[in-house]
């Protein structure tokens, strides 16, 4: 979580009657981190005991700068499809390395001029129908390739992605920071294995789709999803693709995680909401 | 907000065959009784249903049973009985488009023969006048090409020249299922020269691709699309139409390697 932080801050809400002061705990972990002032037997006298964890009351708060969103649950089930869908998995067991990975900044699209307007009127309807529906994706097509941060190109053209030089099957390619940030793609299309726009369209369809976060395509799901790792012909976003994909742009959720801390945090929230009188804020700090 | 979790599974929907291949879920709002269900997923207005098609027909496993010989040979031009070898299906109907650089002949000769095709299970072939319309394209190229490489020894120049592999491939787009979705069929122009041969290298390649089968030299077989010394036919063998049906009787879901199969067939063998 490093540059990018998330901080989770117990809130402790006082009953409206007392008073309207806040009192904010933080996990003692937490505590070490942000502070080096050693704690003192005063501080001991405040803590506050949540299952395993110890609660340090925070003095003279300083609410850290960024958006404060509430902790968006989720059930089991679809908690289940989202860590198969979000974390790349190397084998049997979930790589404890691998992050999530996820747009910041707006997509901005370029096409090649071999694209013809109709795939490329059908891919923007497309990726407008997500930028509708999800929040903090925003989509849309520039005409030069300097304002573009994204690119969709034919093997006949221009090499615009070198990285996908040697790609002889169609392909994308997606760049991201240390923070876990996709800040550039580019989808190739090989137009002697995809030799019409039918063929075109689908392919960039569902690259783009998967673009949006480095998402694995699974076996669990009817091929018409696109979180199906199968082809089908009525390949469309289904309602629950649709909600993987929000939940995976939500501010609810801490972002650029890895699979292990995805479910810590989970774990953590799920038990904080028990309480009724506590809720869980994720801070975004950029 | 209040998220219920609802998990329960009905003991008849799961059967034997779902133990070994994983069903696909559909998730939506519609709860359909006549499919099985599996999961439920509570969002904040909506409830998603899981259900899958539970009603599929093993009869035609029988064939296999009943006959262990042609089991031996499916076994082996599908899955090579390796562990590591997925079976290949085709998932959507084929729609050739076949390259208007072909002389009438051939053309005209090759969809009369694929048209003997009809009434297989799962499996659709047709052929469409416009490449707009179609997922497999038979074409020429003036490009050298030959599916071996440079190395592949053969015993004379005519047995090399004859070989359904020179000059003309296949490349299939296969999705992560081990299924296809589409394919090119290239034929170097030269071999147009010798219009008997590029007829039949034409029909046992587009066989071939059509499950990736591997190429046998069965002795059993010789009218077979399959064999390596295809004796030529005008219309197709019977063992290659019983192929077929037996292996599009089921589009898998999941992928099928050798182990899986034989799991298939014992479950079947058991309920007969």
């Amino acid at each position: 979580m490093k540059r990018f932080l998330y901080i989770f801050v117990l809130m402790f809400s006082a009953q409206p009657c007392l008073a309207q002061d806040t009192l904010v705990h933080i996990s003692l972990k937490s505590y070490k981190q942000l502070y080096d002032e050693p704690l003192t037997k005063e501080d001991s006298l405040n803590f506050k005991f949540m299952g395993n964890d110890t609660l340090v009351l925070v003095k003279n708060y300083t609410r850290p700068k960024g958006v404060r969103v509430p902790y968006e649950p989720k059930d089991s089930i679809f908690l289940k499809y989202y860590k198969k869908v979000a974390f790349v998995q190397k084998g049997e067991n979930p790589d404890s390395t691998e992050t999530m990975k996820y747009w910041k900044d707006d997509i901005k699209l370029f096409f090649s001029k071999s694209v013809s307007g109709k795939t490329r009127r059908e891919v923007m309807r497309f990726a407008e129908t997500i930028d509708e529906h999800v929040d903090s994706l925003s989509i849309s097509e520039v005409r030069n390739i300097e304002d573009s941060n994204y690119v969709v190109y034919f093997s006949d053209d221009y090499e615009y992605e070198p990285k996908l030089r040697r790609s002889y099957n169609s392909d994308y390619y997606i760049y991201w920071n240390g923070n876990s940030q996709i800040y550039r793609s580019a989808i190739k299309i090989n137009t002697k294995q995809f030799f019409n726009e039918k063929m075109r369209g689908e392919r960039i369809k569902e690259m783009f789709f998967l673009s949006l976060g480095r998402f694995v395509q699974i076996d669990d799901f009817a091929c018409e999803s696109y979180f199906a790792n199968c082809y089908s012909k009525n390949k469309h976003l289904t309602p629950l693709d649709m909600e993987l994909l929000k939940y995976h742009y939500s501010y609810g959720i801490c972002k650029g995680t890895t699979r292990e801390k995805f479910e810590k945090q989970h774990k953590m929230a799920k038990k904080i909401l028990k309480n009724k009188h506590h809720k869980m804020m994720f801070i975004h700090s950029n | 907000m209040f998220f219920l979790v609802l998990v329960y599974k009905f003991g008849s929907a799961q059967n034997r065959y779902h133990d070994t291949i994983e069903p696909r879920l559909t998730f939506s709002t519609d709860k359909k009784p006549s499919l099985a269900s599996g999961e439920i997923i509570v969002l904040g207005k909506d409830t998603l249903f899981a259900h899958f098609d539970k009603d599929l027909d093993l009869s035609n496993f029988n064939l296999l049973i009943e006959d262990e010989k042609f089991y031996n040979y499916y076994r082996w031009v599908v899955l090579r009985y390796a562990n590591d070898r997925y079976l290949h299906q085709w998932t959507v109907p084929i729609k050739i488009y076949m390259g208007e650089e072909f002389p009438k002949s051939i053309a005209e000769k090759f969809k009369a023969f694929y048209s003997q095709i009809e009434g297989i299970k799962n499996l659709n072939i047709s052929f469409v006048n416009k490449i707009k319309n179609a997922n497999y394209h038979i074409k020429l190229t003036e490009a050298d090409i030959n599916a071996y490489d440079e190395n592949f020894e053969f015993d004379s120049d005519a047995e090399r020249k004859n070989f359904i592999y020179t000059g003309c491939t296949y490349k299939l787009n296969t999705d992560k299922n081990f299924k296809f979705y589409g394919g090119t069929l290239t034929m170097n122009s030269k071999r147009l020269q010798n219009e008997n041969r590029a007829l039949n290298q034409l029909k046992q390649l587009f066989f071939l691709s059509l499950g990736n089968f591997i190429l046998t030299t069965s002795s059993r077989s010789e009218n077979s699309l399959i064999n390596k010394n295809y004796i030529p036919q005008d219309s197709i063998s019977e063992l290659d139409l019983k192929l077929l049906r037996i292996h599009y009787h089921i589009l898998y879901e999941q992928p099928v390697n050798k182990r899986t199969f034989s799991q298939l067939m014992k479950f079947r063998k058991d309920k007969k």
